[in-house]
Order: C-alpha cells, then sequence, then structure tokens
C-alpha cells in the first residue's frame, strides 16, 4: 500500500490546523436577495436567491488544491441558514468564540450584521417561525422541552442522496435547456391543463438555478486562469491550467475524465450546500458510477490507482470543510460536528450480483490515508463480497480509523421491499447521512425528520401520563400503575403511550414538512433526484420517486432492561412491590441504592444473548416499528422508522427520570440498538446474537449497532481474520449496520487531558465519526466508559 | 466431582469472544482447581479446587445483610467495614444471594455437562466462520479429567472443535484420555531446569516434561505458552535458551506463544484476602523480541501474546 503524499498531507493539515469559523456571507446575499423578490413567487424567489449567493459568495483556491471550490469563506467553517436554525447562534455568540468545546469565530462585525441585516428580517419569516404559526402549541412546547422528540425539519431537510449518474450524464447546461424548452412550450400555450401553471414557476426556477450552477463554475476557471498568470512553479501553474479548463467544462457538461467527474460532484454538493443545510447531503454509490470514468481514463493511460487515490483524496477533503452551526443545545444533541456526507460503496446491483470494483479500493485506500471525520464511507457487503474487500475492509478498521461502517446488502434490500419497493430499486439502495437508507437517487426521506425518546414513554406508562421529571401530564391516562397485575399490563400501557406520543411527533413533522414546501422550496435539489423535473414540481411537494420520513427510536435497551426488571423483580419474584418501585424512581433511588443496585446486578440485560430480557428488546423494537407505520406524510409518502440517535441519547437522557432497569436521571440513554453502557458482560459474540434477535427489517430507515472495541485485538493475520469473521457471522444472523470502534481508552483519557496533541482522533459516537475533542465533556467519558467497559 | 451419579464440572467461568486460547473465535471454559502454585498466578481464584467468596470492596454499598446471613458467622462489621474469615468461611454463598451490589461473588460453580454444553453452542456461527470452537482452560483442567473428556466427545460429535489449555502436571491417563477428542493442545511451559521450576511453581516439571514428550508424538497440534516473569521463570536469556533446546527435540509443535507478565490479576488477591508477591521487573520490548529471537532460532514460529 503507498502512502499520502504530500498534497494530501499539506491539504489535510490545513483542516486540521485552522480553527473553524462561521462564515456569514451565504446568510447576506440569501437575505438581500429574498428581501428584494417579497411577492414574486416563492419558489422563484428561492432560484434567485441561490444565484444571487453563488454569484457573491468569495471563492478561493487555495495551495496544491485539485478539486476546488469552497462551501464556506475560510475553511472549515460553518454557514448560516437564517431561514433555517441558524440565527440561534446570535445570542450565544460571545460564548461561541470561547467555548470549550466547537468553537467557532466570528468578527464583531460579521455579528453586527447578522443582527442588523439578516436577523430582523428573518425573525417573522423563518421555517421556525412558519411551523409555529401551523403547528398545535402542545407539539411546539413538547419539542422545545428537549425531552420527548426532536424535530429536524425545522431547519429544513437536506437528508437525499443525490442523483449523480443522471446528472452526470446531463450536464446542468443541457438541464437547463430542457428547462427552457419546458418553458417555451408554456408560453406557447402547448396545454391548457391546470397543474401547468405551477410546473411553469418549476421550470423557470430550474433554468434560474441550473444556470447559476455553471456559472458558479466559471467564476472558478477564471480564478484559475488568473493564478496561473501569476503562477512561478510551471508544475502548479500547469495544474492551474487545466483545472480553469475542467470548471469551464463541468458542471455545465458531462465529464470526459475522472478528474472533471470528482469537480463535477464537488461544485453539485458546494451548491447544494448554499441551498440546503449541511445535513447529511450524500453522494451515493461512487465507485458504480465513477467507474466508467476510471475505467476509461486508465486504459487510455492518463489514469492509475495511485492518481485516482489522490484525486478521491483531494475531494474527500474537501468535504471537511464545513461544519455544522450548533447552539449549545444542539451540540449535546448532535455532538461532534457532524455534516454526514455519506459515500456508499461496494455491494451488489440491481440484479443482485457483486460490482465491488477496483475503484472500491481505490476509495477505501483513499479513506485510510486522509483519515479525515469526513465523508461517512460506507461499504456494502453481502454474501458474495469478494475476500480482497473483506480484507482491505478489515485493515482500514483495525488502523483505528472510525469513519467506515458496514451494511448488509440482504437485510436492507428485504427491509426497503417491505416498503413495497420494487426489489431492483431496493438492491440498489445508498446510504444517507450516518445510517440512513434508501433508492440511491431516487428518494426524498427526510430520513432525520426526528428523534424519539423511547424510555419515557415507559416513564409515563408507569406514572399514569405524567412526566416525573418536567411534571406535566402530556402522555394518555393509561391506568393506575399500582393495579398492574403483570407484565402485560404494563406493556399494554407503554405501547398506548408509543403510540400516543408517536402520533405527536409525525403530526410536528408533517407541520414542519409543510412549513418546508411553504416557505423554502428548493429547486436545485430537485433538478438532483430522480422523478422531480420529469413530474415537474418541486422535491418538497412529493415529486420524487419515493417519499419517505424517516423517525428514529433512542432508548430501546433502556426499556427492554426495565421491562424486564419489572417482570422478574416486581411480578414474578415479588423482591420488591410496585409502589416502592414507583417511590424509588421518583426519587432517582435517593435512600434506595440497595434497590437499584439488585436491579443492575440481579436482573437480565439485553446485550447477554439472555431471551429472558432479549424477547423485550424485540417486543419494543416491534411496537415502535408498527406505531410510526401507520402513518402517512404530507408527501403521499409514508413514515419509516429508524434506530439510531446521533447523541440525543444523552439530551433525552436529561429529561428521562430514574428506570427500572436501575439507570438513573441524567445518565444517558442507550445508543441506536446497541445494549446499555455497562450491561455487555459476556462479550461481543453474545452481544451481536441479542443485537440481532431483532428482526432488523423492521428498521427501513437504517439503525446503528456500535461496537467498541480495543484496537489490539486484532492485531496480525490471525486477528484480522477473527474481525472479518465476525462482520460476516453478525450479518449471517441478519445484522443491517455495524461499526467498530476501535481506540484504545489510555488514549481517549490522554485526549481528554491534552485536546491539543489529539486533534485528529476519530471515534464513533452513534453511527457517526467524530474528533473526539469536539465532543462534549459528557460523550467523551461515556465513549471513555464504554471502552473500558470491553478490556 | 461426582454428584447425584452425573459428572459435575466446577466451573468459574465460561467466557465467550476469547480471541487469545487458540486459533479462531472461542469460548473458554475455566476450570477451577490447580496443582501447580505458580508465583505470578494472574488467577488466583482458579487455584483451590472449592468454591471461594470473593469480596470486591470498592462495589459494598454497606448495607450488612451479608453478616446476618452467614450461617457460619464468617462475616464481621469492624467499624463500617466488611470483613470476612476466611478460616471459617465454607464457601457456601448464602452472602452472595443478599449481596445485590455485586460485592460478593462465589468464585466456582458446579456446572452439569448440559449447562456448560449450552452455553458453549450458542456461538457456533462464529467458530464456523472463524475457524474458533471451545477451549478447555483453569486451574488445570485435566483436575477434572473425566468432565472435560465428556464435554470434547460431545463438541467433537457435533462438529465443534475443541482445544486444551494444561500446564501438562497430570497424570499421563488423564491426559491421554482427553486427548482423543482433542484439535489442539495449548501446553504451558514454565522452565525445564527442575530447580527453577519447583521455586516458582512448588512441583518439579517431570511429570510436565514427559507428558509433553508423549503427547507430542499424538498428531495433534500442540502451542506451547512461555509466561515470562522477568527474575522469576526467565532471569536471563539463557533460560530461553534451555527451552528452546529442551523444544528442538520434539515434533508436533506448531508455534510458541511468550505471554509477557502482566498484573490484571493483582486485585484478585484483594478480592480473595490474599497477598500479591510477585515483583517482577517491568519486561521491555526489546527483551522480549529477543527472546521471540532466540526460540525463532530453534526453528519454532514465535508469537508475543499469542496471535500470530
Ligand atoms: S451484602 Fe454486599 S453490599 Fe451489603 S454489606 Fe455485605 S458485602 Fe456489602
Ligand atoms: S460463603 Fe457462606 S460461609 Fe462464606 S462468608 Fe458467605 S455465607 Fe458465610
Amino acid at each position: 500500500m503507498g502512502s499520502i503524499t504530500p498534497r494530501i498531507k499539506a491539504l489535510r493539515e490545513r483542516i486540521l490546523r485552522t480553527r473553524p469559523s462561521i462564515s456569514v456571507e451565504r446568510a447576506k446575499y440569501y437575505t438581500e436577495s429574498m428581501s428584494r423578490t417579497e411577492g414574486e413567487p416563492v419558489i422563484i424567489r428561492q432560484a434567485k436567491a441561490l444565484a444571487h449567493v453563488l454569484e457573491n459568495i468569495p471563492i478561493e483556491i487555495f495551495p496544491q488544491e485539485l478539486i476546488v471550490g469552497t462551501m464556506v469563506s475560510k475553511p472549515p467553517g460553518a454557514i448560516v441558514y437564517p431561514e433555517g436554525v441558524g440565527l440561534r447562534i446570535i445570542p450565544e455568540v460571545d460564548e461561541v468564540r470561547t467555548r470549550s468545546v466547537n468553537p467557532l469565530d466570528i468578527s464583531d462585525e460579521e455579528i453586527r450584521m447578522l443582527k442588523e441585516e439578516v436577523e430582523p428580517y428573518w425573525s417573522s419569516r423563518s421555517l421556525g417561525a412558519y411551523a409555529e404559526k401551523i403547528t398545535p402549541k402542545k407539539i411546539i412546547d413538547m419539542l422545545y422541552g428537549g425531552a420527548y422528540f426532536v424535530l429536524t425539519e425545522i431547519a429544513g431537510i437536506s437528508h437525499v442522496s443525490i442523483d449523480y449518474p443522471r446528472l452526470l450524464s446531463l450536464g446542468f447546461e443541457r438541464i437547463k435547456q430542457m428547462a427552457e424548452e419546458k418553458v417555451k412550450e408554456y408560453e406557447e400555450l402547448k396545454s391548457a391543463d391546470p397543474e401547468v401553471i405551477d410546473k411553469a414557476l418549476f421550470y423557470k426556477a430550474a433554468k434560474i438555478v441550473a444556470e447559476a450552477a455553471v456559472n458558479y463554475a466559471r467564476r472558478y476557471a477564471r480564478k484559475a486562469m488568473e493564478l496561473a498568470k501569476d503562477e512561478v512553479d510551471p508544475l502548479r501553474k500547469e495544474e492551474l491550467l487545466k483545472i480553469a479548463e475542467i470548471c469551464n467544462w463541468v458542471p455545465a457538461k458531462p465529464p470526459r475524465s475522472f478528474h472533471e467527474a470528482l469537480q463535477f460532484i464537488w461544485f453539485t454538493q458546494v451548491v447544494l450546500h448554499q441551498e440546503n443545510y449541511e445535513q447529511g447531503i450524500s453522494m451515493g454509490r461512487m465507485d458504480q458510477y465513477l467507474y466508467p470514468y476510471y475505467k476509461r481514463d486508465v486504459e487510455a493511460g492518463i489514469l492509475d490507482f495511485e492518481k485516482a487515490v489522490e484525486l478521491t483524496a483531494c475531494l474527500w477533503i474537501k468535504t471537511n470543510e464545513i461544519v455544522p452551526l450548533f447552539d449549545t443545545m444542539l451540540t449535546i444533541y448532535f455532538s461532534g460536528l457532524p455534516t454526514n456526507q455519506a459515500v456508499t460503496i461496494g455491494g451488489f446491483n440491481e440484479e443482485g450480483e457483486d460490482v465491488t470494483n477496483e475503484l472500491t479500493y481505490v476509495m477505501l485506500e483513499a479513506t485510510r490515508r486522509v483519515a479525515l471525520r469526513q465523508p461517512n464511507v460506507h461499504v456494502r457487503l453481502h454474501e458474495n463480497s469478494p475476500r480482497r474487500l473483506l480484507e482491505a475492509l478489515a485493515e482500514v478498521i483495525a488502523s483505528g480509523l472510525n469513519n467506515v461502517a458496514i451494511f448488509n446488502d440482504e437485510v436492507i434490500s428485504k427491509a426497503l421491499e417491505r416498503k413495497g419497493i420494487p426489489l431492483r430499486d431496493a438492491r440498489n439502495y445508498s446510504t444517507i447521512g450516518c445510517v440512513e437508507l434508501a433508492p440511491f437517487g431516487k428518494s426524498f426521506t427526510s430520513s432525520d425528520a426526528a428523534l424519539f425518546n423511547l424510555a419515557i414513554c415507559l416513564e409515563l406508562a408507569l406514572n399514569n401520563g405524567t412526566s416525573t421529571v418536567l411534571n406535566e401530564k402530556v402522555g394518555l391516562e393509561t391506568g393506575d400503575p399500582l393495579e398492574f397485575k403483570t407484565i402485560d399490563d404494563v406493556i399494554e400501557a407503554f405501547r398506548k403511550q408509543v403510540s400516543y406520543l408517536v402520533k405527536h411527533m409525525i403530526m410536528g413533522s408533517n407541520c414542519f414538512e409543510v412549513a418546508n414546501r411553504v416557505v423554502k422550496p428548493t429547486p436545485f435539489l430537485s433538478l438532483c433526484i430522480e422523478g422531480c423535473f420529469e413530474v415537474g414540481s418541486d422535491i418538497t411537494t412529493g415529486s420524487a420517486k419515493y417519499n419517505f420520513t424517516g423517525v428514529q427510536c433512542v432508548g430501546l435497551a433502556d426499556v427492554a432492561n426495565s421491562l424486564a426488571a419489572l417482570d422478574q423483580m416486581v411480578f414474578k419474584e415479588k423482591k420488591v412491590s410496585m409502589k416502592e418501585m414507583l417511590n424509588a424512581l421518583k426519587r432517582n433511588f435517593e435512600g434506595n441504592e440497595e434497590l437499584r443496585q439488585l436491579l443492575i446486578n440481579r436482573a437480565p440485560k439485553y446485550g447477554n444473548d439472555d431471551d429472558s430480557v432479549d424477547k423485550y428488546a424485540q417486543l419494543v423494537a416491534r411496537i415502535y416499528s408498527e406505531e410510526v407505520e401507520k402513518h402517512r406524510n404530507v408527501r403521499n409518502g409514508w413514515f419509516i422508522p429508524g434506530m439510531y440517535s446521533m447523541t440525543t441519547h444523552i439530551g433525552f437522557g436529561y429529561f428521562t427520570n430514574a428506570l427500572p432497569s436501575g439507570r438513573r436521571l441524567n445518565e444517558p440513554l442507550s445508543n441506536g440498538i446497541s445494549p446499555a453502557a455497562g450491561s455487555e458482560r459476556k462479550g461481543l459474540t453474545a452481544s451481536m446474537r441479542s443485537v440481532t434477535k431483532i428482526d432488523h427489517t423492521l428498521y427501513p430507515n437504517g439503525l446503528s449497532y456500535t461496537v467498541n472495541l480495543p484496537l489490539d485485538l486484532f492485531r496480525g493475520k490471525e486477528g484480522m481474520n477473527n474481525l472479518i469473521s465476525l462482520i460476516k457471522t453478525y450479518m449471517k444472523l441478519g445484522g443491517m449496520h455495524i461499526h467498530f470502534n476501535i481506540v484504545n481508552a489510555n488514549v481517549l483519557l490522554e485526549a481528554q487531558k491534552c485536546p491539543e496533541k489529539f486533534r485528529d482522533l476519530m471515534v464513533r459516537v452513534a453511527g457517526y465519526s467524530a474528533y473526539f475533542v469536539d465532543l462534549t465533556k459528557e460523550v467523551q467519558d461515556e465513549v471513555i466508559e464504554r471502552y473500558l467497559e470491553v478490556l | 466431582m461426582v454428584i447425584s451419579g452425573k459428572v459435575k464440572g466446577l466451573v468459574f467461568n465460561i467466557q465467550r469472544f476469547s480471541i487469545h486460547d487458540g486459533p479462531g473465535i472461542r469460548t473458554t471454559v475455566f476450570f477451577k482447581g490447580c496443582p501447580l502454585r505458580c508465583l505470578w498466578c494472574a488467577n488466583p481464584e482458579s487455584i483451590n479446587p472449592f468454591p471461594e467468596i470473593m469480596f470486591n470492596e470498592a462495589k459494598c454499598i454497606k448495607c450488612y445483610k451479608c453478616i446476618n446471613v452467614c450461617p457460619f458467622r464468617a462475616i464481621i462489621q469492624h467499624f463500617d467495614k466488611v470483613i470476612i474469615n476466611r478460616e471459617i468461611c465454607d464457601g457456601c454463598g448464602e452472602c452472595m444471594n443478599v449481596c445485590y451490589s455485586g460485592a460478593l461473588n462465589l468464585c466456582g460453580k458446579y456446572m452439569s455437562l448440559e449447562e456448560v454444553l449450552n452455553e458453549v453452542r450458542r456461538d457456533i456461527p462464529f467458530y464456523q466462520a472463524s475457524n474458533g470452537g471451545v477451549t478447555a482452560s483453569g486451574g488445570e483442567p485435566l483436575m477434572q479429567h473425566e468432565f472435560v473428556k465428556e464435554l470434547f466427545k460431545i463438541a467433537y460429535e457435533e462438529g465443534i472443535s475443541t482445544a486444551l489449555e494444561t500446564s501438562g502436571h497430570a497424570p499421563w491417563k488423564a491426559l491421554s484420555s482427553v486427548l482423543k477428542h482433542t484439535d489442539l493442545i495449548l501446553y504451558d511451559l514454565k522452565a525445564v531446569d527442575s530447580k527453577v521450576h519447583e521455586e516458582m511453581t512448588g512441583v518439579t516439571n517431570k511429570l510436565i516434561l514427559e507428558n509433553l514428550k508423549r503427547a507430542s508424538l499424538e498428531a495433534i497440534p500442540i502451542i506451547i505458552r512461555i509466561p515470562i516473569i522477568m527474575g522469576y521463570n526467565i532471569a536471563t536469556e539463557e533460560d530461553i535458551h534451555k527451552i528452546g533446546s529442551f523444544l528442538s527435540k520434539l515434533k508436533g509443535i506448531e508455534r510458541v506463544d511468550l505471554l509477557p507478565y502482566h498484573k490484571f490479576g493483582e486485585i484478585k488477591y484483594r478480592f480473595l484476602g490474599r497477598e500479591y508477591k510477585v515483583k517482577a521487573k517491568p519486561l521491555n520490548k526489546e527483551f522480549i523480541s529477543n527472546l521471540k529471537g532466540i526460540i525463532e532460532s530453534y526453528g519454532y514460529k514465535t508469537s508475543i501474546g499469542g496471535l500470530s
């Protein structure tokens, strides 16, 4: 294996060494345009605003870059999306500059600009402002309480995987022409159908944004020419001239080479991020759709493996230029600065045949060498994946890199088929964000729409609908718990609470999607997903081929462990009465540590291959899935369940009182489908067996299983074989996703003490990778604790 | 041990996802009881052939329920502390039953073959994928050779690969009866110098070396495991040369693992109310890799820590 080139080293260092800042330009130009176009059709206004942004945001070509185009003026940085939640940072701005976690620079002048020129316009016009007007007050209150669910669409939707195969084959000039033709047909009254009025607006907007993307790239072409003029180094001069030529060509026209294809993708990503907020805008099955370019170039003798790795690495580094702008509250729920641009590689095709190719390895190798947080590299595996891929993958994992995760083709295609997706499209899925799944390029699944606290539903069930922390009756009256005779009564009450709260979450999500449709159509994104252009309507209206909304549950293990503990200790062995239990829970076990110890040590825990508790995990997983799947979204699609938590398991933990599992108030809930922290006592194989007793196809939006392992467990060839065996067996048992967090606890402790020495230390938090030093103290502690356990 | 006509095994731990006790992913069954008294023993709870109570004071929540339930009055309260009189304790486990904190744990449980097998069988898919299986370890599993023999026989018949980790200090008959259904032997070798061996382990190595010679004729692959405790079983490079030259006369040896001394067992001495006496010199990497080189010079594949 080759090693990192000086170019990649330099580009990588620049990202790591530069202190992140807030980039206000996009907010400024976006607001400028929006306030000028009041009264025009909203989709046209959005198109013009994007065009205005692209004409004016600063452009920059950095030394040694081969792939150009900056997301922010001084990368790495955060874009302000004032129409979403970007302005929440203003009241905290002093803190943001100095806070210990994820500090971001911003000048006083920039703050003044945001306060005086941006905020006044948006305070009554943002997505949130609109959403608040149309959403039932109870849901808004529940949302801001932070205890029951998080609804993300108040920030926008994003979370897609882009139909790059189609975009690359057309180019935006052609798309612009296609839009023009449609507008012309309209002007010439080719049809008098009533729908054509709205459609014409869509195509007009489409034309504006397609043209804007082309013009944006040409700004870079000019910039590269200018730089080339003054460049003294002849090699760099040549590179710059080539960059100029490429930027003139793409994304206007279909790329002619692998290099051009990558540049095409990057410009599109930049434009998408100027329009849509920075979460989960994913690049799909890259090794598949880029392979023809790679192959052609290799055959023509202008590209080889090493050169392809370097170019890919250049793109990978670019994805690290953007960080999200999270306020203190959001930092708790989504710690670690994730932007979750996913890349999907490997796997089978529509026919179920393996299509791993040379580019799969190029991309894995680039990932290993770049070793930065982004992109999320998702490797698809199936029964016939080549041994070489497993070995390459094991090597990357064992190298300690944490932004690689594994997805199981057989299980995922089955899960998607269950939602009525035809087999071929189900097989051709790609990943979105951290663990989400959807048919590649054809889906708008708002895959991270909401995260739901399952554990608090059990608390409500045990308190007749009242949250004992917030002291409010938000749930249903499911009966006096002292009257419960068997565990079935508890389960019944729990199911009712889940059903009731899910309904609130769904309603909230639908209101927010309506807000997006009304306030913020996204014409550029609509060009990037199959279906929208053909239908002639914005993606927020449901014009994509597949329309789902993904909502994830948090706290599975806590509920399963609690039900098992209640069943054994209260109902079967009668070691403690329901009354004593409820009192102890209300007091957070104060004065009754003995009971807590009994619950922790004597009640069975999910994650130890023990059917007496795993059966409850199965049941709880099924309950949530069934409740979610009852509901339709506003895009004529269905809600689908996922099971992952980002770091909401920590946020929810602050509001979820003590539980019969022995977990105390403020302690984090469990994360994804993983067992609760500290409860895996029988080793990894037992944990995997427990986890795979749950039917993963119940979770078509994706789930996350994070496994923390000491690095030295997989030393040598034998260690590598064991790692491969673990992966293969987990998949055979029906596991959908797995991610190995391979670090050393001592290293983490050390990093906590001297963060500056460990800038690039990555850990997996819940389904995404984060720099350890970017995490809050609580999350760091949790990672360390999880880690110590397995030693 | 025979209880009501059926052989039961005294087991102190069944460890799933073991990856250092033979090839692949394995389940290791730890048998309690050992005829050796190695000074550096990392599993002191494995030595006595009867159940013992372990007390982890840090977990104690001072509920004092244990004091009242002990039928032998072996537990007393001293100020706020709980103290166990080990001379009186007979390992009945009553105290553990009321100790919810997990501070008191009875180490060693009589298990039926079926109970052990049920645990072992749970990871069959992992064994299949990794060429793993079950490992009998200890303590000295051959102290319970009848049970191990039965366990291996059934495992063997069910297609679960078997590995025996032994000190070799057992009658040949015991060893050979188990070897019938053994796929791999992990043979511990502390020293070839008999005097050194006796000083370090309390027994001479006569039986051990004899058995090793005989076992090496059995067409079962053997991995030799040498603990490296500086200043104890290994003082100089010469000591390793001695082992190397002894091994060079044997056949069937697949690999030699050098197991550098670690202190992980120290805390368990405290749990058992015993004193930890080893004061081994810290190991440096260079020395260990020298030792590795020496064994290799006798023609053996050698690993540090047990993974090739
Ligand atoms: S029963 Fe356990 S926790 Fe209670 S005093 Fe005894 S040792 Fe301590
Ligand atoms: S094991 Fe039995 S004898 Fe020993 S201290 Fe506990 S209760 Fe007393």
